[in-house]
This record gives C-alpha cells, sequence and structure tokens, in this order.
C-alpha cells in the first residue's frame, strides 16, 4: 500500500533500543525543527531511530526527509491521508526498537528526551538494567509539551498555554492519580511489545481523542503510567480560535464514540456533566441539537462580538462569550455523533454500563492503624474505591472513578490532604479526646443533690 | 501607646509573653511549624499578653491556612524543593546606610549559602553607602546613577548571575526561611514573580501604627496563584507589595523590564512595581504571593512622612492607571478608578467626617485623594523627563 | 419533634457501652440522669450540649433511633461529624496551661504540660484564690421553680459563695417555708417589681461578685467557676453566660428556642468595650447578656448606679431592667465580657399563650430600654431613635410579621404590640414607681430581711 524505504546513511544496530514515531501531516518546517533537535539529543544516535510517518503530505514532506541529514537512523513511511491514529499504528509496525518513544511533528524535544523516558523505563522496571531487559515492561511514560506560542498571541492563545502548563502541572504532583486524559500522545514512550499487545491506537478516532481511548485501555489494562518530568518538550502552539473552536467539536463527537466504546466511562464524560446545566449552557446544547444550521450563524456573529472584546481589552466578557461558543461547539460535535447513533444525550448516559465490566474492588482502610501500613496496604490490593475509617470511626469514602487509574500507596496522603481534611481533623480531634480519657481521667457524672423537702 | 510585634510558635507556645510593659497592645503574629498562620492584635495587660487570648483568635476552626499546615505535618507531606538552587538578592536604595545594614545582616547567611548578594546603590548623594556594603565581604555593590528605584531594578537585572533575582527593601528585614519560600514556588515556568508577607518591623509611633492600619502591605496567610488569563490583570494590588518580591530574569525579554517612568525616586512617586505585576498578568503569566516568605518592613516613623508616603501612593497608582491607559489601551483603569471611589475611598471620607469610630485621619484621606488627582499630570511630567521602557502586551 | 436535652462533657468520655455518663437538662423532680427509653419515653431527638473541659463547643442533634440503634457510641459518631472541627481548635492545638511568664518573644517553653487542668471550668487565674461570689436569685409566687433553681445552686461547685433570695411581694409564705430549712439568706422586697428586687438583693450582698439569676433557671455545676474565670482579669466589670434551654419538651418551647433565637448568644467569647463599639452595638444590649446570667462587680454597681424600676413589666420575669443595666455599664466604659462556659440551663415558657405574654413583655420591655438609654443620652438621642426604627422596629418586627417563616405570626405580633404599646406602660411605670419610691423612703428598710443559716461554703466537694 505505500512504500517505506531506509534513508541511507547512518549505520543502524539490526535492534535499536528506542524507535521515535512521528505522525506528520503538512507540517514541514516544523517537523524538520524536530529533526534537527532529534539530531541533538545525549541518548547515544546509534542506538535509536526515527520514523516518519507522513499521512497525505501534500507540501513536500517525503522530499525534505530524504534530503534531511541526520546522524541517527531515519526512515520514511508514507500514507494516503487515514489519520494519525493509522499513521503511528503504521509507524509503531514498522519500528525495530524495543521502546516507542511518539512525539508530534510541531513538538521540539530537549536533549535529554529520549535518555530520560529510558530512564524512566528502567527505573520503573525491578532490578531493571536499561531497555535490553525484554521484562514484563508495562511502564508508559508522558512527559510534558510546554507550549510555546508562535504566531499571533492573543488571548485565547495565553489561556491555552496557561492551561497545558497547569496540565502538566497536575501530573507532576507526587502522588497524582492518572485518568485517561492524561495520556497524551505528544510525548509519550511506551514497550513496543506492550503496544502491539493492547493493539495500539483506535483508528475509528480521526481528528482528535485517539490518546485518551488509548488511555482509557491502559488503564484498564492496569498499565503503570508515569510522569516523565525530565523528558522537556516544547510544543509550538500555532492554533487559532476559530480552530481551536473546530477541535473542540472533534472532541465531542470523539467522546460519544468513547462512550460507545467504554460504556462505563459515560458517567464522567464532560458531556455528561453538562446535562444539568441551565441558562445559556442550556441553550448551547438546545441550538446544537435542534437548530445547528442557526446555531452556526448566531455563533459566527458572536464570533466577531468576540474580536471586539478583544480589543477593547473586556476581558471577562471575553471570557465568558469565548467559553459560551466553545460549549456549543462541543454539543455540535456531541449532535453529530449522537445523530448517527440516534438516541439523545441523557439516554446517552444513562444507557446500562457494560455488563462484562468487572466488579469495582473497594477497601477498607483503618487509618488509626497507621498511615505507612494503609499505604502499603493500598499497594497490595490496588483497589478502586475506598472506604476511610479511624479508629472505626468513618472519615469518608472515595467512590470509584471509570477511567482513573487503580488506587496506590502513593495517592493516599494527597487524597486525604485535598479531599478528606476537614474530616479528617474532626475525626482526630475526637480520638484525641478519647485517647486523653482513656489515659487516665475517670468519668464524673453531673448528680446534684436531691432538695431535702 | 506603641504596639509590640512578637512572634509565637503554636506547636510550642508559652502561657504568656512577658517583657512587653510599655506598650498598650501586641501584634502577634503566630507559626506553625515555622510557617506564618495568623495574626491578632491584643491587649497587654500588666506587661504581658496571655496566649490563650492568641489562640482563641488564630486557631479556630475556619482558619484554612492553620489546618492546611496541621495537616501537612500530621500526613507527612513534605514541602516542595526549590527549583533553583542559586538566586540573586539585590538590594535597592538610596542614602539610607544604617536601614541597610540591618538589612545586610539579615541577608549575609543567605551569601554564605551560596546565593549571590547584592547591593545597587541608586543615586547616593555621599559614599556612605558604599562603605557600609564595603564591610560586608563578598556583596557586590553596583551604583546605578539613572533616576528611579525602576532603574535600580533593571540594572539589578543586568547585573545578577543567576536566572532568579530576588528583591528586598532596604528598610526590610528578611525571616531566614524567606528566599527558600520564594524558590519553591518558580517550578511552575508560566510563574515569573513571587511575592511575599510583609508584616511591620515596629510599631512604635503612631504614624507607623496608621500606615499597618490603613495600608497594610500583607495579603493574608493563604498562599494564592494569581493566572493573568483568570483574572483581572489590573487589579495587580492583590499580589502585595514590591518590599518583597522575586524574578525569573526571563521575565525582562518576556514582559520587558520595569518601567523607569514610573515607580520611587521618580515624578510619579511610586507604582513601578504594581504596573510590572499588571504587565506580568496581562501577558498571561502568573505570580504566586507566598506567605511562607515572611520579611519585616520598617514603617516610616513621623506623621509628615507617613502624609506623604500616601501622598505619593496616591500619586503613583492613578500614574500607573494613566499609564495603562495610554500605553496599553486598558480601558478597565476608568472603572477601578471609580470602584476604588465608591467603594473605598468615599465611604471612608464620610466616616472620617462624622466622627464614627475606626475612622481614618483626615489629612491622611486628603493626602491621598490630593494623590491620585496629582497623578496623571505626574505622569506625564515623568513622560517628559523619563525614557519609557517596558511596553504593554 | 420531642427533644431531650443532655449536656455531654467530652473529658468524662463515652467509652462503647458506657452510657451512663450523660447528664440531662433538669426534670421537674430535680434528679439528672437520663436513662436509655428515650424511645419510650416519647422522644424524637437528643439535643446535646458538647462541652470540652468546660466550654460549650457546640450542639448536636441525635436522632433518636440513632441511640436506639447503635448505643451513645453513635452520638459520638454525630459528635465527630458535626462538631470535629469545632472541636479541633481546643483539642489537636490546646492553648497553653497557665504557667510562668517567659520572656517577650516566644521560644521554647519550659514545662508546658498537656494537661487538663480542674475539669470543668476554663483557665482560672494563675495562682489566684478564687474570689466569693453572692448569688442573688429573684422570685416572686413561683415556689416549684425556685425549688429546681435552688437544688442546682446548692449543688454548684464553688468554695465559697452565698445564696441571697429576695422575695419579692410575696403572696403568701410557701417560699418563705421552701427555704426555711437551707443555707441561704431570705430577703422580704414588700415593693413589687423586679429590679427593685435586684436592687435589694444588691444591697444585702456581702461579697465583691454578685451573680444574678432568675428562679425559673437551673446554674451549671460549673457556672460559678466559669464567671470567676471569665473576672479574673481586672478589668472586666460585668461577665454574662450562656443561657441554654433545659428541656424542649412542648411546641412552644422548641418555637422559642429554634424560631425566635432562644436566649443563647453563641458559644464564642465575645468581649464588649466602648470604644469597639457603635451605637448599634451598644444598643443591641441583648447582644451582650440578659437577666437570667449577669454577674457584676460590686465596684461597678455602685458607680452605674442601681437598676431602673421603671422598666419593670410587672411579672416575675422580664423587662428591660438587665438591658439597660449591661447598656449603662458598656456605655460607662467598663468592660464587659460574656463568657460561654458560664452556663445556666433556662426553663422556656411551656404553652403558646405564657410565650406570647413573655413576648409581649419582651416588646414592652426593649422599647422603654430604648427610652431610657434617650433619656440617659448614654448614647445620642438621633442615633436611639435610628436604632429603634431601622434596626429593632423594621427587621425584627415589621419584617418578620410580613414573612415570619416557622414562626406563628400570633406571636410576632404580640412582640410587635408590646413595643407600640411601651411609651405608654413606661409613663405608668415610672408614675407607679415614683409613688412608691415616696411610700418607701419612711421607715427604716423597706421590706424585712430574714437571715436563716449564714452559709459556709455552701458548695459541694
Amino acid at each position: 500500500m505505500s512504500a517505506s524505504h531506509d534513508r541511507r546513511g547512518a549505520p543502524s544496530r539490526a535492534t535499536p533500543a528506542v524507535t521515535v514515531v512521528i505522525p506528520t501531516r503538512n507540517r514541514r518546517a516544523s517537523l524538520c525543527r524536530t529533526l534537527e533537535a532529534l539530531a541533538r539529543q545525549t541518548f547515544p544516535v546509534s542506538d535509536f531511530e526515527v520514523i516518519v510517518a507522513a499521512d497525505g503530505c501534500t507540501d513536500d514532506t517525503a522530499a525534505a526527509v530524504e534530503r534531511f541529514d541526520a546522524p541517527y537512523a531515519l526512515r520514511l513511511v508514507q500514507l494516503p491521508g487515514s489519520g494519525a491514529a493509522t499513521a503511528r499504528n503504521r509507524g509503531a509496525a514498522e519500528a525495530r526498537g524495543r521502546l516507542l518513544l511518539f512525539v508530534d511533528d510541531d513538538v521540539e524535544p530537549s536533549p535529554g528526551l529520549i535518555a530520560a523516558h529510558v530512564e524512566a523505563h528502567g527505573r520503573a522496571r525491578a532490578g531493571g538494567a536499561g531497555v535490553s531487559n525484554s521484562a514484563r515492561t508495562d511502564v508508559v511514560g508522558i512527559g510534558p509539551c510546554l507550549p510555546v506560542l508562535v504566531g499571533r498571541v492573543g488571548l485565547f492563545q495565553r489561556k491555552l498555554r496557561s492551561w497545558w502548563v497547569s496540565e502538566y502541572e497536575r501530573l507532576a504532583r507526587p502522588g497524582h492519580r492518572f485518568t485517561y486524559r492524561d495520556v497524551l500522545s505528544g510525548n509519550l514512550s511506551i514497550g513496543a511489545e506492550h503496544f502491539r499487545r493492547l493493539g495500539g491506537f483506535d483508528t475509528a478516532f480521526h481528528g482528535a481523542a485517539e490518546d485518551w481511548e488509548f488511555g482509557v485501555r491502559l488503564v484498564k489494562s492496569d498499565a503503570e503510567l508515569v510522569y516523565v518530568g525530565a523528558a522537556v518538550a516544547w510544543h509550538h502552539i500555532d492554533l487559532g480560535l476559530e480552530r481551536s473552536f473546530q477541535r473542540t467539536r472533534h472532541e465531542g463527537r470523539a467522546d460519544v464514540l468513547m462512550g460507545l466504546r467504554h460504556p462505563e466511562l459515560r458517567p464522567v464524560l464532560p458531556l455528561a456533566q453538562g446535562l444539568d446545566a441551565h441558562g445559556a449552557e442550556r441553550l448551547c446544547r438546545m441550538g446544537a441539537f435542534r437548530a445547528p444550521v442557526l446555531g452556526d450563524l448566531v455563533v459566527k456573529v458572536l464570533g466577531w462580538q468576540l474580536r471586539v472584546h478583544e480589543a477593547l481589552r473586556m476581558r471577562r466578557a471575553w471570557q465568558g462569550l469565548s467559553g459560551l461558543i466553545r460549549r456549543y461547539w462541543y454539543w455540535r460535535g456531541v449532535a453529530e455523533e449522537l445523530g448517527r447513533s440516534g438516541s439523545g444525550p441523557a439516554e446517552f448516559v444513562a444507557a446500562a454500563a457494560d455488563a462484562g465490566a468487572p466488579e469495582p474492588v473497594s477497601l477498607d482502610v483503618d487509618l488509626a492503624n497507621g498511615l505507612d501500613v494503609a499505604e502499603d496496604m493500598i499497594d497490595l490490593v490496588r483497589p478502586d474505591a475506598l472506604c476511610l475509617y479511624h479508629e472505626g470511626r468513618e472519615i469518608g469514602e472515595l467512590p470509584p472513578v471509570p477511567g482513573a487509574e487503580r488506587l496506590r500507596g502513593r495517592h493516599l496522603r494527597p487524597l486525604l490532604f485535598e479531599r478528606f481534611g476537614r474530616e479528617l481533623i474532626g475525626v482526630l480531634a475526637v480520638a484525641e479526646v478519647q485517647g486523653r480519657v482513656r489515659a487516665g481521667r475517670h468519668p464524673t457524672p453531673l448528680h446534684p443533690e436531691e432538695v431535702a423537702r | 501607646m506603641a504596639t509590640a510585634v512578637v512572634e509565637v510558635e503554636l506547636l510550642d507556645p508559652p502561657a504568656r509573653i512577658g517583657g512587653l510593659d510599655g506598650y498598650a497592645a501586641a501584634l502577634v503574629l503566630a507559626r506553625l511549624g515555622g510557617r506564618p498562620v495568623g495574626q491578632a492584635t491584643l491587649p497587654v495587660v500588666e506587661g504581658s499578653v496571655d496566649v490563650g487570648r492568641v489562640h482563641e483568635a488564630i486557631v479556630t476552626d475556619s482558619n484554612r491556612p492553620l489546618w492546611d499546615r496541621w495537616l501537612q505535618l500530621r500526613l507527612g507531606i513534605p514541602d516542595p524543593e526549590p527549583a533553583v538552587e542559586k538566586a540573586t538578592v539585590a538590594v535597592c536604595t538610596r542614602d539610607r546606610p544604617d536601614d541597610l545594614r540591618r538589612c545586610l545582616d539579615a541577608l549575609y547567611p543567605y551569601l554564605e549559602a551560596g546565593h549571590e548578594l547584592l547591593v545597587v546603590d541608586n543615586r547616593p548623594s555621599t559614599r556612605e553607602t558604599e562603605r557600609v556594603v564595603a564591610m560586608y565581604d563578598g556583596v557586590r555593590y553596583v551604583r546605578e546613577d539613572r533616576q528611579g528605584l525602576s532603574a535600580a531594578g533593571n540594572r539589578a537585572f543586568r547585573e545578577a548571575s543567576h536566572e532568579v533575582v530576588a528583591f528586598a527593601d532596604d528598610d526590610t528585614v528578611p525571616d531566614p526561611g524567606w528566599l527558600p519560600a520564594l524558590l519553591r514556588n518558580f517550578s511552575d515556568p508560566l510563574v515569573l514573580c513571587v511575592t511575599g508577607l510583609t508584616m511591620p518591623l515596629e510599631l512604635e509611633t503612631e504614624a507607623q501604627e496608621w500606615f499597618e492600619r490603613y495600608s497594610p502591605f500583607g495579603r493574608g496567610f493563604e498562599r494564592v496563584v494569581l493566572d493573568g488569563t483568570q483574572m483581572n490583570p489590573l487589579a495587580s494590588w492583590r499580589a502585595g507589595a514590591g518590599a518583597n518580591m522575586a524574578f525569573r530574569r526571563s521575565a525582562v525579554d518576556r514582559v520587558g523590564p520595569f518601567e523607569e517612568v514610573l515607580g520611587s525616586g521618580t515624578p510619579a512617586r511610586s507604582g513601578g512595581d504594581h504596573e510590572y505585576f499588571a504587565r506580568i498578568l496581562a501577558a498571561g503569566y502568573r505570580i504566586v504571593y507566598e506567605p511562607a516568605a515572611l520579611s519585616w518592613h520598617r514603617h516610616r516613623r513621623t506623621w509628615e512622612e507617613l502624609r506623604r508616603t500616601v501622598y505619593g501612593y496616591g500619586v503613583g497608582v492613578y500614574a500607573s492607571w494613566t499609564h495603562e491607559l495610554v500605553v496599553g489601551r486598558e480601558f478597565g483603569v476608568l472603572k477601578m478608578a471609580c470602584g476604588w471611589l465608591i467603594r473605598d475611598q468615599l465611604p471612608a471620607l464620610v466616616r472620617s467626617l462624622l466622627r464614627r469610630p475606626g475612622r481614618v485621619p483626615l489629612d491622611l484621606l486628603l493626602a491621598e485623594l490630593r494623590g491620585c488627582v496629582a497623578g496623571p499630570w505626574a505622569y506625564l511630567a515623568s513622560r517628559r523627563v523619563l525614557p519609557m521602557t517596558g511596553g504593554w502586551p | 419533634m420531642r427533644m431531650a436535652v443532655a449536656d455531654l462533657e467530652l473529658t468524662d468520655g463515652l467509652e462503647p457501652g458506657l452510657d451512663a455518663t450523660l447528664g440531662a437538662g433538669l426534670d421537674a423532680g430535680g434528679t439528672m440522669g437520663l436513662d436509655v427509653g428515650l424511645e419510650a419515653a416519647g422522644y424524637d431527638a437528643v439535643r446535646v450540649l458538647v462541652r470540652l473541659d468546660g466550654r460549650p463547643a457546640g450542639w448536636v442533634t441525635v436522632p433518636v433511633s440513632d441511640i436506639e440503634r447503635g448505643g451513645w457510641r453513635a452520638a459520638l459518631d454525630t459528635v465527630a461529624k458535626q462538631l470535629g472541627a469545632v472541636l479541633a481548635p481546643a483539642v489537636l492545638l490546646p492553648p497553653p496551661a497557665p504557667g510562668a511568664v517567659s520572656g517577650a518573644v516566644s521560644g521554647a517553653s519550659a514545662g508546658r504540660a498537656a494537661d487538663w487542668g480542674s475539669g470543668q471550668a476554663p483557665r482560672p487565674g494563675p495562682g489566684e484564690a478564687l474570689p466569693a461570689i453572692s448569688v442573688v436569685v429573684c422570685t416572686r409566687d413561683r415556689t416549684d421553680n425556685l425549688r429546681r433553681c435552688l437544688a442546682a445552686l446548692l449543688a454548684l461547685d464553688y468554695p465559697e459563695y452565698e445564696i441571697v433570695v429576695v422575695d419579692n411581694a410575696p403572696s403568701d409564705d410557701r417560699t418563705a417555708r421552701l427555704v426555711a430549712g437551707l443555707p441561704v439568706r431570705y430577703v422580704v422586697e414588700e415593693r413589687p417589681g423586679l429590679d427593685r428586687a435586684r436592687n435589694r438583693g444588691f444591697r444585702e450582698a456581702a461579697h465583691g461578685i454578685i451573680a444574678y439569676t432568675d428562679d425559673d433557671v437551673c446554674p451549671d455545676r460549673g457556672w460559678l467557676r466559669a464567671v470567676a474565670a471569665a473576672f479574673s482579669e481586672p478589668d472586666v466589670m460585668a461577665v454574662t453566660g450562656l443561657v441554654a434551654p433545659a428541656e424542649l419538651e412542648t411546641e412552644a418551647q422548641r418555637l422559642f428556642e429554634f424560631e425566635y433565637g432562644g436566649m443563647s448568644h453563641g458559644l464564642s467569647r465575645r468581649v464588649f468595650r466602648r470604644g469597639e463599639l457603635r451605637n448599634t452595638g451598644l444598643l443591641w444590649a441583648n447582644a451582650i447578656g440578659c437577666g437570667a446570667n449577669m454577674s457584676f462587680r460590686r465596684e461597678v454597681l455602685d458607680s452605674v448606679g442601681p437598676f431602673d424600676p421603671a422598666l419593670d413589666v410587672g411579672t416575675p420575669a422580664g423587662g428591660g431592667g438587665d438591658l439597660d443595666m449591661l447598656h449603662r455599664v458598656v456605655a460607662r466604659g467598663h468592660t464587659a465580657v460574656y463568657e460561654p462556659a458560664a452556663v445556666v440551663w433556662h426553663h422556656h415558657r411551656r404553652d403558646l399563650r405564657a410565650l406570647r405574654r413573655q413576648l409581649f413583655d419582651n416588646g414592652r420591655g426593649f422599647g422603654a430600654y430604648l427610652i431610657t438609654c434617650a433619656r440617659n443620652r448614654t448614647v445620642p438621642r438621633a442615633a436611639v431613635a435610628r436604632f429603634a426604627l431601622v434596626t429593632w422596629a423594621w427587621p425584627w418586627l415589621v419584617r418578620r410579621l410580613v414573612r415570619p417563616g416557622r414562626f406563628p405570626r400570633r406571636l410576632v405580633a404580640a412582640e410587635l404590640a408590646g413595643a407600640i404599646l411601651s411609651p405608654v406602660f413606661y409613663l405608668a411605670a415610672r408614675v407607679s414607681a415614683a409613688r412608691l419610691d415616696e411610700a418607701g423612703t419612711a421607715g427604716p428598710g423597706a421590706g424585712a430581711s430574714r437571715l436563716v443559716a449564714a452559709p459556709s461554703s455552701a458548695g459541694v466537694p
């Protein structure tokens, strides 16, 4: 179907340790920047290869790759425009390395990126001495793609940059509990065999969220998700507001597909949370479902108003309006996809969960035995839900979260601090009183003398 | 009568704090495990303060910073590590050798710990400052003859050898934990500035007490991340005071340097720091207010100085707003000016005229209002004399 | 929903299975103690005042069904859930035990023991002996109530105090007979009027602190200790305390307590100083306290003047005399403290008719009190007028008439009626007070005073 040929030049080992897979589509300059950055890696060039999966490129990308003078093994795979998921799968199929590293074409790696991912995989494996071990490689490394704004920088771009940085700050927190939405394929490392076992990305998702869908399967298969903070890359974002709205529309469609593919996720999808909203959000939903043509027109006009707000520096108004328009496009995408399946959003969410899904495992933890003991127990059992107690007194309950990894010991303390702080303090106060009482004060009931009469 | 300023560590408090004869009241700063968690002003009875009353005022169930810290200690969650190992501490000073000496005494341990200590002498009239600095081994001395605190700050940016530059005013005394607390907030790449909590060093005179009551530097005890994409950048007063702040040097590349038209030492009298905060926020970056970065500021002692400071504050705020309006086309300053006038200044004026309890002295209010009126003209005067250095995103 | 009232002292413990240590409000028989037969007795819930080392921490409502199911352990779970955060300040970060004075800035303090201290009362003054207190109870023809009250007073845990019973214009000698064998001082004040009785009590009292309470009130065992602790600061001149409901059996009592607000003033200590209060704060004297639980130093009663007899409403309790005195104390520059650890248990009116009468008297009394304030010019007259209309009448009376919530309109109307008629009643009261004064100045000691038995330490070990 498509030709794949070796780029002559650099001597390559028969089995390189790492294969970097870069799906690309009509971004020749950006791709070259990425390739140049890969030439400056600290990881030895003889130990990795790069596969560029050019997907329906019309801008001379193939020729540029051919001409590129790389110190590492560089191969090109061409596809006729089947989507990023297919491109990545194809690149992975051609890969010879034991560790796959997916890097997007607008992402510029820092010199230590590959080394950081390799180290993360090696470290996470028990007794691992580098990538050469072929032990059970179920580690998935996610590295940060720090945003660098390119082109016109307006209110939207700044907001986007802030959002991305907050995302990675969240991942970087110790004790972060990974969910499927944390799996981002712009800077992702996974064992090649593990990837093949899981069947790669789902090609039905083109345009958005194929990495999230992959994340759902990763979480279900209990892979160990690791944030590799040292694997810094810079994501050159050149995204205008209009294109971002279309992205959101694709996300809406992808969410529906996700709900169809993994029914237990439906209650936690963004569209489920938007169902109870009133006011403007509800209006957006109605418009997207009932009158999309009119809605598109209205939104176009609002888009001009948005530009006026930005020019006049009316930030709060801009914020509110752009949020509204985004919600509209989200519901539009949802409506398109749901329209095909024929049900409304409420029914979609309420549909019964997959009968084959395993029962969530809940664990009772009594903190009076000590936090270390509790952490060890959680690491042993890996529950989906927790009931927290202290000396038999209930602190609170953490319900199962679909799409989130099973609990680990390191999640406990941040969880207690952020979600159960107040209850914990209350229970500890009462326990402290009881403890002091037991330590030696005798109860003195209040009994006055009866009045002699 | 004067107010004493004392500290209490709640994990190990004494029953009473004594030795306060001669004071009518005490401002008590409470710490939990070293971190400031609250303050209370209590009357001094027979030379001492009952710490039980401090507890009643501060250890309440609604004091979130306190209970967050308590829970953090109890759960054994450590503080994050500093994001950068070494930083430059810069002190911009002008003809205040005694204050500078006290400040350098407090900062010298940082030099010994490996950080860089830099003194920028701004248009001195004598060589006294240079002599003071020479007494401290290893402290760099730089003389900046261009007018204004902003120019001195920009010189500090240029002279600094490290990526993070922490500024301490010459009339402040930073706490031992000041610099590490600032530095650990720079791991977020969008944070360009971190400000800290500034408490009064002493409240001996009435002028100092009134300054603390009227416009304290502190912004509370809860850590706040101000994200320019989520708030009104013009409300930069939320970030705190310029007496206690640290920047990434790359902020100069991303948003520009301090605006030399504004700030102390220029016709615009003050406002250079607030304008910079606003500019950082308007460019979509973040400022963190970190109350654990504690510093003690010596307020002006005489009433005359207080009045001048309040006047200068009014001038600076309006001058920086005028700058933001003219250069940045930020029409929101008009709304802010009206809001300030209607919500704060006019009611305070009315309360003062009607002699209600708790009123601010009339001459302070009038000084501030006069400053506000003079602000835009002062800005124009400053523009005529000085070059503009920052822009607006 | 019938509720029992209980007083839970957390330091007395609640081990699983141990259920005898809860005390309840006094019932008519004068005994305390709550059986585990609550559901049989017809109660739906228990309203518990949770205390820590004597200090009230909060109120919890525990459904009886929970107790029947899980024992009092369930009660403790409810406490943990509802009050845990409130308890935390006192328990997890306790204030230091009273010890020696240390240096100016905190350092390591030597010898701080994590001690519960003396148990029921809050911190007493460092090293001082507890001052002697005179408790004054003014009563009029309510012998049964008085019996209950005296039972509680005689059981107070305090080393040195006396009880003065002022019998105000008695119509028979039941009260006299009641106190005959008891170690209390009995005094008769012939001229009717609660404030006259209070003044008489003050004159008869022997000690430096005079603690007033009403005859329908049962003071808590640690009441005087808490009062003494509050007086340990030398500049405190008046101390008021928490007035908690002794029972919540009838609907009238529940309405009064929950919908009207009862007589409680919250659970946090407050200090009232003139310099810190605006006129509104000075005039809202019910925020400072009420006559069921107020104590004064002798010198402040001497200097600020006697209770004003023109504020009596002719009923055994009620009227504005207590508010007026508290207002005057603060307005003249003295410090008053509301100390919630000084708890008394008040028997609210049981039936709706009595409650309506009570609220009418409240309105009357408050109106008369405001008029007195205006006459005494403790606060500028314009401020009093503005307060009366804008802060009192409109939100409290008129608006609640329109939107009473769960409180019956008739009762709001009763209070409003009292308020409107208060000037009339006030004038009448002034006239009759003046007449009584003229009549009473003749002859030595208006009203006989009978010393029954001089009490030594009338407290229970």
